[in-house]
């Protein structure tokens, strides 16, 4: 199988980078699959689980809100503000994030924290379903 | 000089030393907290480029509109205003404030209406006594920041801006641009500038599911982004400019314990001095 080379970059850090067989992401429109030699494509990713085959096999990520881009060369760059494996996973903090989540919705609040709540409980959800996947 | 008077000497070379002690782990501590700023600041510049590249290719290659591009008459602006959580830090917090100040009051001449975010405990302060409009304040959250503080306040300026609370949104923090430097500085961020419609079309790529989809999901990392890279900046500017005070504070330190020590042994040769004369003179008169 062919190989490209993948990178995944938060503003923290170099999250990932390296030779990949395939990447597995959710976008707006649904799950894709990225292969070597795809065409140049760029797409908004949603907070979901990132999969990505080295030669090893899959390695599972939480990934939230960021975007998936093929360039002209073949290599592919997954931009997000946050993005963590499975296995590293922090799931009691998840939980509390998605504790206060569930609260602000319950509260009477505006359309904008409503819509912020949900955002982040959405993330929150994800977290913890993506926690100890492999 | 009387034996009194040493005293009060060696008391206050005692105090400024106890005083230099303080000043000079202040000045390592901001150091190490410098260093390990400055590398979280550069490591967001591959995230950032990548961003920017996205919305700059979509933005050349098709025509299109999106909430965050539209130049608006500016009426309200949003001003997020970056210092410190302490002080001791020679001018950094007040020549940023000042900065921020200006801009708001430039607005407001303008016949305009500012808002203000602060991060910043010092920045909170400043805009809690005087009358603008403060509508949040950050205080104590850029040392160790982390993405998900950022997030959140990204997400409420994009959610606001989308809302049309504010017309555009500007950024006053200070960069760091060498341990010596560090100058403050003023961002339009909103609406999203230095794009161009180039017109050259990149057939071969494609924006699932549109182009202004994508551009738009973009601009909250965008802002993410540039608001993490911009706290962290400042923090390393804060360390920079705390190392700097605190070096020359210990400076002028070891001047005043070296002054105080010429003075105090002046004081104990000439107290010996006389010690000797009067001995000597004691022991002619009894011969």
């Amino acid at each position: 199988m062919g190989s490209f080379k993948l990178k995944v970059v938060t503003p923290e850090k170099i999250f990932f980078s390296g030779e990949t067989e395939q990447v597995i992401a959710k976008t707006t429109t649904g799950n894709i699959g990225i292969l070597a030699g795809h065409a140049p494509y760029v797409a908004s990713i949603v907070p979901s689980e990132l999969r990505i085959k080295t030669g090893e096999g899959f390695r599972s990520a939480a990934i939230s809100d960021g975007i998936i881009k093929v360039s002209e060369d073949g290599g592919v760059t997954v931009l997000t503000s946050a993005v963590e494996w499975s296995d590293e996973i922090d799931v009691a903090r998840a939980q509390r994030a998605k504790e206060r989540a569930e609260a602000a919705l319950k509260a009477d609040a505006s359309r904008a924290e409503f819509d912020l709540a949900e955002r982040r409980l959405k993330r929150a959800v994800n977290r913890i379903g993506v926690a100890g996947r492999k | 000089m009387a034996a009194s008077n040493m005293k009060d000497v060696k008391r206050r070379i005692k105090s400024v030393e106890s005083t230099m002690q303080i000043t000079k782990a202040m000045q390592l501590v901001a150091s190490s907290k410098m260093r390990k700023a400055k590398e979280r600041a550069e490591a967001v510049h591959p995230f950032f480029e990548g961003v920017f590249q996205v919305m700059a290719d979509i933005s050349r290659d098709h025509e299109f509109t999106s909430v965050f591009t539209k130049k608006k008459f500016k009426n309200s602006v949003l001003i997020i205003v970056i210092a410190g959580d302490r002080g001791l830090a020679g001018g950094f917090n007040s020549n940023v404030l000042k900065l921020a100040k200006a801009k708001a009051d430039e607005i407001k001449a303008a016949g305009g209406e500012p808002m203000i975010m602060a991060i910043g405990k010092k920045a909170v302060e400043f805009f809690e006594k005087r009358d603008y409009d403060l509508i949040d304040g950050f205080p104590q959250i850029a040392e160790g920041i982390e993405l998900y503080d950022t997030m959140k306040i990204a997400e409420q300026v994009i959610e606001r801006f989308r809302m049309g609370d504010f017309d555009a949104v500007e950024l006053v923090y200070t960069t760091f641009v060498s341990a010596m430097t560090q100058e403050p500085q003023h961002l339009r961020i909103l609406p999203v500038e230095n794009l161009e419609y180039l017109g050259t079309k990149h057939p071969s790529t494609i924006y699932d599911p549109s182009p202004e989809a994508v551009f738009d999901s973009l601009v909250p990392e965008y802002m993410c982004g540039m608001l993490y890279s911009a706290i962290v900046d400042s923090f390393a500017s804060e360390q920079a400019a705390r190392r700097t005070a605190m070096e020359s504070a210990s400076d002028n330190a070891k001047e005043m314990i070296d002054a105080l020590s010429l003075l105090y042994n002046r004081a104990r040769q000439a107290q010996i001095t006389q010690e000797i004369t009067e001995i000597s003179s004691a022991s002619l008169n009894s011969d």
